[in-house]
């Protein structure tokens, strides 16, 4: 609000009608006005204030910013397996407010023209310039991942090392024993012993063989108990997010039951097993079988429905029939924590849109409209300007959640005091859509992701698994789990590369992590 | 002992800027790897902070301990897993609901990295003092403690350099940490226990020991 203001009285107000679709009650003939009185410089002043006001409160969101911004630049950081925040340009979508760099945007844009013709104009217009003035250029910035309007994103390449030869590390080449030890307390769980490291001290080893003996130690951690029990369980909690007092240990309870909504061990199983043993990790949203684990702690696969170990527990088990199933989207915990007693599954299209293709919808990101949505199905009032820029991406990637139950109220009240059946949490239920959402239309309601049309979430996860959204967000965890951030600009190219190998090595999350250590970001001191 | 634990930390800061030789308890000095006081340094930002597990993990093989012998609250509850997981970088999701670790160590980190690390090298040296030595294998917990440059304190300080660094010391992080067992002041003279217990802590508690 106050940069927009800051805008206005810069001279920028005359730009930016055309562009921005403010609905200004009046304006010609206010400019009139204000024209007649140019030698009144306060009072013209005083109406630029008023007008900005009054042209917050009626913008509307500019939901195809981001598609254009990519089709411009095509591979900038933000726009390879993603799309563009709105953050890029915006300090605010609603009340809309600009950063300076969307403000120097503005200030390019034609008049004459549709904002999706004046739009790529304008970004190459500021292409060459420094909005947020911390040093870099606007592309370089986008070219790098940083934010060019926001003085506090920004990267620089690390000053040239200077001075004599570091005598632990080979500082600014890749190093192996470095390398070595990184891996080592990653994916083991332990630093490397005295005589691990001598092996890679030994100034007659040729590098080839230590680099065979570092990727040995990574395939022995990779297959060790710490990486599949530990390392990569917790590489999972944000995605599955456990609760104990609804899961299957649960003690809280309702008369004689106990409060269990699902037990999210077989979330945990299903994702330690898909990432292990170079299984295609596409898997995880594709899996038609639950995972189990054997008497000597061996993970088997089964196709069978899995009914509930506790006949006193309200639900447990698996319930979705085989070909109902969509990996870790539909297991019974997913639902039931996600949907809930929601009519229309929001979180839950959310939580995977998030999880699993590294778009987080409440932060902006991913956001690719759909004409003519959201609906508002369910009388929650999403058309509102303010809830519509993500509801129009949201509520269409939700349509494809609906036949599925999350925690039902619906069926199985009355056997469940008996414990005679399983509590049908989290089951497919064609009925559904019309029986609990208001104004659901068979014929309207299309589910849509990433602007393709879906008629099942079985679809909705086959186009998810083909994008680069998938191998992007893939390979975002296991290099944000080995250097505790994200790719930097410096890096961002060898990241690229390093994800587009995904397919050839069939979705490999083994063949991925050993990729990864091989990289310059995590090899070089 | 804690006097003699900070100056010793603050001793190692300082040399760790201009470290000079390796040394090892069997080859003594073995090679000189540098003479120049100013190294290429990384510039990065490639440290990382070692979590818990991992911590636990490295402190169990390195004191031959097991994972409740390492550090225990009230005689009961495991200090790495029960009660101080949070500030050792570890996560709970199941009942505290902590989905992610913390980015970056808290406010308490390095108090609860004190209080595991005493705890679990006071476990170690009791042990040795108490039965068979499985660690500090060269001191004679019945006599008194040896002057820093007995073969028994150097040899000591390579073995811990060795089980927690996994690489021999350097000749001035030798000579400052068996400088432990110096007797600079007019209070009691140290113990070989409590020597085994400082020279522990002192390389445990060392970037080197707790980043990656």
């Amino acid at each position: 609000m106050v940069d927009f203001s800051i805008a206005l009285a810069e001279g920028l107000s005359a730009r930016l009608a055309p562009h921005t679709r403010y609905r200004i009650v009046n304006t010609r003939r206010w400019r009139v006005w204000v024209s007649c009185l140019t030698r009144v410089r306060a009072a013209f002043s005083l109406g630029l204030i008023i007008g900005s006001l009054s042209i917050t409160g009626t913008a509307l969101a500019r939901p195809e910013a981001p598609g254009i911004f990519c089709e411009t630049y095509p591979d900038a950081a933000e726009c390879e397996g993603r799309v563009v925040q709105c953050r890029m340009c915006h300090d605010s979508t609603y009340p809309p407010a600009w950063n300076k760099y969307g403000l120097s945007i503005i200030g390019q844009m034609k008049r004459d023209v549709s904002f999706a013709e004046a739009l790529p104009n304008a970004l190459e217009a500021v292409a060459s310039q420094d909005a947020d003035s911390d040093g870099v250029m606007n592309l370089e910035e986008i070219k790098g991942g940083t934010f060019p309007g926001d003085a506090q994103s920004f990267w620089k390449a690390p000053a040239e090392q200077k001075g004599a030869d570091n005598p632990s590390y080979h500082v600014g080449s890749y190093d192996l024993a470095f390398a070595y030890r990184r891996a080592s307390v990653l994916y083991c769980g332990q630093s490397p012993s005295f005589n691990e490291m001598q092996e890679l001290r030994d100034p007659s080893a040729k590098p080839d063989q230590l680099r065979a003996t570092l990727h040995a130690r990574v395939d022995k951690c990779l297959h060790g108990a710490y990486w599949r029990n530990e390392g990569l369980k917790r590489l999972g909690d944000n995605r599955i997010r456990p609760a104990k007092n609804a899961g299957n240990e649960s003690n809280v309870m309702i008369g004689m039951y106990r409060l269990v909504i699902g037990d999210y061990e077989w979330d945990y199983r299903l994702w330690q097993y898909v990432l292990t043993d170079d299984r295609d990790a596409r898997d995880l949203l594709l899996a038609q079988y639950f995972v189990k684990e054997t008497e000597d702690g061996k993970w088997e696969t089964t196709d069978e429905m899995i009914s509930k170990t506790d006949p006193t527990a309200i639900a447990g088990g698996q319930l979705l029939e085989k070909d109902k199933r969509v990996g870790m989207l539909t297991t019974q915990w997913f639902l039931a924590r996600n949907t809930m007693f929601s009519e229309l599954p929001r979180t839950s299209a959310a939580a995977a849109y998030r999880s699993y293709l590294g778009a987080d919808i409440s932060q902006t990101q991913g956001l690719t409209p759909v004409p003519n949505e959201p609906d508002d199905v369910d009388n929650k009032g999403v058309k509102e300007a303010r809830c519509a820029s993500c509801h129009s991406t949201l509520d269409p990637l939700a349509y494809a959640f609906t036949k599925y139950e999350g925690i039902s109220t619906n069926r199985g009240m009355v056997e469940l005091p008996n414990g005679e059946r399983n509590f049908p949490f989290g089951v497919f239920d064609e009925e559904r859509p019309t029986r609990v959402i208001p104004n659901w239309s068979d014929d309207e309601q299309q589910a849509v992701i990433f602007g393709q049309k879906v008629s099942s979430l079985r679809e909705w996860a086959e186009v998810a698994v083909k994008s680069d959204a998938f191998a992007r967000n893939l390979a975002q965890i296991f290099f944000e789990h080995a250097l505790s951030r994200g790719p930097d600009a410096g890096e961002i190219a060898e990241f690229t590369e390093l994800w587009h190998t995904l397919p050839g090595d069939n979705f490999s999350a083994n063949k991925l992590i050993h990729r990864l250590v091989d990289s310059r970001a995590f090899g070089v001191p | 002992m804690e006097h003699r634990t900070f100056s010793c930390v603050a001793a190692l800061v300082l040399a760790a800027c201009g470290g000079d030789k390796a040394a090892g308890p069997e080859t003594g000095e073995q090679e000189t790897v540098a003479v120049a006081k100013e190294y290429k340094v990384s510039s990065r930002n490639v440290v990382q902070w070692k979590r818990a597990a991992v911590i636990e993990a490295d402190l169990k093989r390195a004191l031959e301990l097991s994972g409740d012998e390492l550090c225990k609250e009230l005689g009961d509850k495991n200090c790495i897993r029960d009660v101080h997981l949070v500030p050792m970088g570890g996560n709970e999701p199941y009942v505290s609901g902590l989905m992610k670790p913390s980015v970056e160590p808290l406010a308490t980190t390095p108090a609860v990295i004190d209080r595991v690390l005493l705890s679990a090298c006071s476990a170690r040296a009791n042990r040795d003092a108490s039965g068979k030595p499985e660690v500090f294998t060269k001191l004679k917990f019945d006599q008194p403690l040896p002057a820093a440059d007995d073969p028994a304190i150097q040899d000591t300080v390579v073995t811990l350099y060795r089980r927690l660094l996994a690489r021999d010391p350097s000749s001035d992080e030798l000579e400052i940490v068996a400088s432990l067992a110096q007797d600079d002041s007019d209070a009691e003279p140290l113990e070989p226990r409590d020597f085994a217990a400082l020279a522990c802590f002192t390389i445990g508690s060392s970037t080197e020991f707790l980043f990656f």
